[in-house]
């Protein structure tokens, strides 16, 4: 088997294709988690993956390790529930935005208050992708959406300063930046505390048609002319991808 | 003399959703989708960017190793 090909035994082949729309994001950073795992050549029996509801929590099915599918919203407080249960796992919660920001928002800020070892892996579409398309917490300022034909009047869920108001880690990258997020995640899976990834993925049968991009492949050259990597910042702003290191640790 | 193939790229019709990210990635023009199917020609430089951007694990790249001969005399 070829190295680039060998993340591969942390996924059950029997259940691929995917569910997924042709040209979503959500593969990518599938494929990104488990090539996190390969390069830290984690013992399959040490890692536990936990997904919420919606597009993005279907993840957990295809990983060849002990997986759960869980209530909506409800994905940090099982993933610190198996963390206090046993210490010695790796416990990776992999949702989308909507689940871990939107109906699991107050989880996730306990969990950030308690500092619990978890990696949190946000696929972060910034739309509610499986329900036709409504807009989502992180869904950008006068964003043309399902249920907000004029744009969107909300600001995004400021993701990074809940994260770093308790010192923990956080992370953002896209899709297109598949080394870098990688990276990321390593990083985040090596962090002692709560660590939190970001990922920036295109969703493009829900959202991308909607304002304009005519493929997937047009998001993702969007996000390489928009996004500049930022591993130093304190803080990252809105156009940068990167690493935020926590103080003290 | 032709540019030797460096790669063959193996492609799982079955994963393949034709989403046509790889294609427009391919820096050779090597990947075309026709008639609604993903095919490869003999142009791949294995940059392996169509294996790395493919959302649902569809490619798979294998290196061809060519042994370099020099000419007797």
């Amino acid at each position: 088997m070829e190295d680039t090909v060998r993340f591969k035994r942390f996924l059950k082949e029997g259940n691929l294709p995917t569910p997924w729309c042709p040209g979503c994001g959500n593969g990518q950073v599938l494929k990104s988690l488990a090539q996190a795992f390969e390069e830290l050549n984690l013992d399959k029996h040490q890692v536990v993956v936990v997904s919420g509801i919606g597009c993005a929590g279907r993840s957990a099915g295809f990983f060849d390790l002990d997986s759960v599918h869980t209530a909506h919203g409800r994905a940090i407080p099982l993933a610190e529930g198996i963390k206090t249960a046993n210490e010695n796992l790796k416990v990776v919660v992999s949702s989308g935005d909507g689940d871990l920001l939107g109906i699991g928002g107050n989880h996730l800020l306990h969990a950030t208050r308690r500092n619990t070892p978890l990696t949190i892996v946000c696929y972060s579409n910034e739309i509610y992708g499986m329900t036709g398309g409504q807009a989502s917490p992180t869904t950008r300022l006068n964003t043309k959406t399902l249920t907000t034909p004029e744009g969107n009047r909300d600001v995004p869920f400021n993701v990074q300063a809940i994260i770093k108001a308790h010192n923990c880690f956080y992370a953002r990258s896209t899709t297109f930046h598949l080394p870098h997020l990688k990276k990321c995640i390593v990083e985040a899976l090596r962090h002692p505390g709560l660590s939190f990834v970001d990922v920036i993925t295109q969703c493009i049968v829900n959202n991308g048609r909607r304002i304009g991009f005519k493929d997937a492949f047009e998001m993702l050259m969007y996000y390489k002319n928009n996004y500049k990597i930022n591993d130093n910042a304190e803080f990252l702003k809105d156009n940068e991808i990167g690493i935020t290191r926590c103080a003290g640790v | 003399m032709p540019r030797q193939k460096k790669g063959e790229v193996a492609i799982n019709h079955d994963y393949c959703k034709r989403c046509n990210i790889c294609p427009q990635f391919c820096p050779t023009k090597n990947l075309e989708i026709v008639g609604g199917k993903l095919v490869s020609y003999d142009r791949c430089i294995a940059c392996f960017n169509c294996e790395r951007y493919c959302p649902d694990l569809a490619i798979e790249v294998v290196k061809i190793y060519h042994v370099e001969t020099t000419p007797a005399g």
